[in-house]
């Protein structure tokens, strides 16, 4: 029989049976850390770094430019077009998705999601087949004077093509998992289907609606591939900001450029900020956040 | 293979969840771990296993010390409260995973590994359900996996925690039976971790009764029925009464009225008087000592429960009366205690005050 | 039995249905279909022989051949670098970890025209990281291996993002009960950890995969745009755009597309085969 002895010999083992040995762990956050130095971080630091290598007055100058001037005008006016309409719809094809049963539901969803698997260049393109000077209806909006190529309605199109899924697809899975409880208690409360929609459904899924209108207007703003298709980069009239980005590049302008491409990154971070404490304050209000 | 434990402590931060316990199992025998959730029971059983590593004491298998011995030296049977089958396996593949991932040389030829395999499918009336996959399974099915796959290695001891927990009452009483029947057939030292009483007084030989990290009482289901050695495992265990009385020279009082019965081996203070419903009985209201009304009557099937309200101390009490006495609620009636047990009064954790 | 009119899906007691669906698939079909249906429509009147006649054009056989090579190439990459980042953000807490898993979205969030300039910048002969490669005798920017580096900045953040959540949801008594069954750890993570997560990595894969051949901002500036040694399809799209040579573009377009849907439906086909064969989705 052995005694209940007392012994204060350090554990041979000091981590749990799920777990590495502490020196691999270390090495493989180590690794992590290295790899998103290099592919993430180094790149956004040198934008800031590059805007301001000439100091503050060249920054603002190159900001000052009526050609940038324009550029921004531009850009917050595509986003002011394609934003809000994506909300509603991404609102309506929700309501659709995740309320009812109806055949062909799930192609639906598919094609929802299409345009983040078609190419912006693509795009881009489907408009000028459209709507070019040789385009299926390009002839009649031109005889009816509306130009759509080369001017602001084919940007916006565009624009709103490739953010078309970010509400919807943030949307759906967030109301599927709400359930229609709330809604059917409002309803056999006299709600009627406008008051049940803005007392009920709205306030239910107003982070999720917020995280994918934020998604959805950092990429408005940003899009670049399909803009470049349709717009004819037209200086002061049909850049937008990343567009100008392109145009002040090619031009050897790099201080302009990097001045230019710093507000956009600014933009990128404060987006990436806001969904961040979204997903943390909000985490069960959103959709993305229970898949992961 | 009999188990010894010296001694073990695990505490994690600074609450701690087993306090030095000591603890015999003999080679062959079917115990269980049961306390209430939080008592300890499932940490204990980690320990044995090697997935917990115990801020103090020995853990020893027969004659080898196997406190520093990592799982996978352990050679334990190990089945998971959720039964933790790989999802991307078949069940054959479950099975005999212990095996195909041993080192060449001690590794089963395929065809031996594929004759344990169907034997032990046999053995758990599984037999044609190799090629499928868990998600195919009903929960009862996937519990028998489990344990297949726990004996495929040959374990020193079989360790299950909470084996029944994620079924159904009536899979749960079928599946215990077979279990007694699995263990008595292959011998192996077993011990299971439950919260469910029934469970462990139908299933072990011996149960250990766990609360806040200690062991309360080891013994046979009838020892730790019959004769409860703390006010925890008589509250823990069946159904029980619980008196708040004081011991004046040597006698039992409530609320200063002498009860007439002898205060057994407790001296002078405050005291537990404790009794199970059937220990007790009604008699005459003038007879009595102990004397109250009639609150409540319930009769379900060969017994009748009656509350009654004390009148010395106004404390609540259950107990069963024969179906053929009529009872009225409200009328005055006495109390005549047959068995019963005192504690001195202390520290009663986690325990029902009064069994519903 | 009551004479029911017909309906569409089945009945439900929320209002809205026909408003909410007939909205969308007039929306859908007015930004999305007809759009791509014009494309198509204009390819099929190109028919697969002018199709097949634009794309062997040697220079821009030379340009499918790169974009499609790297775009498998940079895939492969971010799904084992993105394996990597997925388990240390998943299973160590440290130091930064939210930080890190916050930052993994960075390339989704930055403008690709701004990516593209920032990564030039980086790995240019005189860049930060360009000038001591260069001193090697490795020059990134302007070749294959820059787009290669645009490729996996953008495709990262779909492997992270799809691996993850399953990482996640590997309960660790899966680990324990490997390890009571004797087997090691290296073993334990060859044979229980990892073959779950070959679907989602599968489609992590597909995604950066669809997404590099796509890509154009991040892409054109590091690419140098040389032709037969740097040129990317979608740079083709545009280049043909702007000679306004829109047969030779949609051409193009169409054989893009055509991966697209095919990327989808090995994704769609990769999940049922996953909810089947796995009991859930």
């Amino acid at each position: 029989m052995v005694e209940s002895t007392i012994f204060r010999e350090p554990m041979k083992r000091d981590r749990d049976v799920a777990d590495e040995r502490p020196l691999v762990r270390r090495l493989l956050i180590a690794l992590t850390v290295g790899l998103m130095a290099i592919f993430f971080f180094t790149p956004v630091a040198l934008v800031f770094v590059e805007a301001f290598r000439k100091g503050a007055p060249a920054f603002l100058n190159a900001l000052g430019d009526p050609d940038t001037q324009s550029a921004i005008r531009l850009t917050l006016l595509v986003a002011a077009i394609a934003v809000p309409i994506n909300a509603l719809f991404g609102v309506a094809a929700a309501w659709a998705a995740a309320r009812f049963q109806f055949p062909g539901k799930s192609i639906l969803i598919t094609l929802i999601d299409l345009p983040f698997s078609v190419s912006p260049v693509v795009a881009g393109l489907s408009y000028v087949v459209l709507f070019g000077s040789r385009g299926y209806f390009g002839p009649w909006f031109a005889a009816h004077g509306i130009p759509v190529v080369f001017a602001l309605p084919g940007i916006a199109l565009a624009t709103t093509f490739v953010t078309f899924p970010f509400v919807a697809r943030e949307l759906i899975p967030l109301m599927q998992q709400q359930g229609v409880d709330d809604e059917e208690a409002a309803l056999t409360l006299g709600a009627s289907p406008w008051r049940m929609f803005f007392t009920v459904t709205l306030p239910n899924i107003k982070w999720g609606l917020l995280y994918g209108i934020l998604l959805c207007n950092a990429r408005a703003m940003g899009e670049f591939g399909a803009v470049a298709a349709v717009s004819g980069r037209i200086r002061g009239e049909t850049n937008t900001l990343p567009l100008h980005v392109e145009v002040l590049y090619g031009g050897f302008d790099l201080a302009g450029a990097f001045a230019v491409a710093s507000i956009l990154a600014g933009l990128a971070l404060v987006t990436l900020i806001v969904k961040t404490i979204l997903e943390w304050r909000h985490a069960d209000e959103l959709a993305i956040s229970r898949r992961r | 293979m009999d188990i010894r434990i010296r001694g073990l402590t695990k505490s994690f931060g600074a609450s701690p969840a087993i306090h030095g316990v000591d603890l015999d199992i003999r080679s062959g025998e079917l115990l269980g771990l049961l306390g209430p959730s939080g008592s300890g029971k499932t940490t204990l059983l980690r320990m044995i296993a090697g997935l917990e590593i115990p801020n103090d004491g020995r853990i020893f298998f027969g004659d080898e010390d196997a406190s520093f011995k990592t799982v996978q030296e352990r050679r334990v049977g190990f089945v998971f409260q959720s039964y933790a089958l790989f999802r991307h396996m078949s069940v054959a593949d479950n099975i005999s995973y212990g095996l195909r991932v041993r080192p060449g040389a001690q590794r089963p030829t395929t065809a031996e590994i594929a004759k344990r395999v169907s034997d032990l499918l046999e053995m758990m009336q599984l037999g044609g359900f190799g090629s499928r996959y868990p998600a195919q399974l009903s929960g009862g099915q996937r519990q028998r996996v489990a344990l297949a796959r726990a004996l495929a290695v040959e374990p020193r001891v079989l360790l299950l925690d909470e084996p029944f927990g994620a079924l159904d009452a009536q899979v749960r009483k079928d599946l215990r039976r077979w279990l007694r029947e699995i263990h008595d057939r292959t011998g192996h030292t077993t011990i299971f971790v439950t919260h469910d009483q029934d469970e462990a007084l139908e299933l072990s030989d011996r149960v250990a009764i766990l609360s806040k990290g200690r062991i309360e009482q080891i013994g046979s289901p009838q020892d730790v029925y019959h004769a409860p050695q703390t006010p925890f495992v008589f509250g823990f265990i069946g159904e029980s009464n619980r008196l708040d009385v004081s011991v004046e020279y040597g006698r039992i009082k409530l609320s200063g009225v002498d009860l007439g019965a002898a205060a057994q081996a407790v001296g002078d203070g405050a005291a537990w008087l404790f009794f199970r419903p059937q220990d007790a009985r009604l008699t005459d209201a003038s007879q009595a000592p102990l004397r109250g009304a009639l609150r409540a009557i319930h009769r379900t099937g060969a017994v009748t429960r009656a509350t009654v309200l004390l009148e010395p101390g106004g404390a609540l009490i259950d107990l069963d009366a024969p179906a053929d006495i009529a009872l009225q609620a409200g009328q005055q009636t006495g109390v005549h205690l047959g068995r019963y047990t005192i504690f001195p009064a202390g520290e009663l954790a986690g325990v029902r005050a009064r069994a519903a | 039995m009551l004479p029911v009119a017909w309906r569409f899906g089945q009945p439900s007691p929320l209002p809205g249905f026909r408003l909410a669906l007939c909205g969308t698939l007039l929306w859908l079909a007015v930004i999305v279909l007809i759009p791509l249906g014009g494309v198509l429509l204009r390819s099929s009147s190109i028919g697969l022989a002018g199709i097949w006649e634009i794309a062997t054009q040697p220079r821009l056989m030379a340009a499918l051949r790169l974009s499609f090579g790297l775009s498998l190439l940079a895939g492969v990459f971010s799904l084992v670098v993105g394996l990597l980042i997925a388990w240390v953000l998943t299973r160590y807490d440290f130091p930064g970890s939210r930080f890190l898993d916050a930052a993994i979205d960075l390339p989704f969030a930055m403008p690709t025209a701004v990516a593209g300039i920032a990564l030039t910048a980086v790995y240019a002969p005189n860049g930060w990281f360009g000038a001591p490669l260069a001193a090697l005798g490795l020059k990134v920017a302007y070749t294959p291996l820059g787009i290669f580096i645009a490729l996996v900045f953008i495709g990262l953040p779909f492997a992270v993002r799809t691996i993850q959540p399953v990482l996640a949801e590997t309960e660790v008594e899966l680990e324990e009960a490997s390890a009571t069954l004797g087997a090691t750890r290296a073993q334990t993570i060859r044979k229980v950890i990892l073959p779950p997560l070959i679907p989602a990595a599968l489609t992590g894969l597909a995604l950066s995969f669809a997404r590099a051949v796509g890509e154009y901002g991040s892409v054109i500036f590091i690419a140098g745009n040389i032709p037969f040694a740097s040129e990317i399809a979608p740079l083709m799209v545009v280049m043909k755009l702007e000679e306004f040579d829109e047969t030779g573009a949609t051409a193009i377009a169409a054989i893009m597309l055509g991966v697209s849907f095919a990327m989808l439906l090995v994704i769609n086909l990769v999940q049922a085969w996953t909810r089947r064969r796995l009991g859930h989705g």
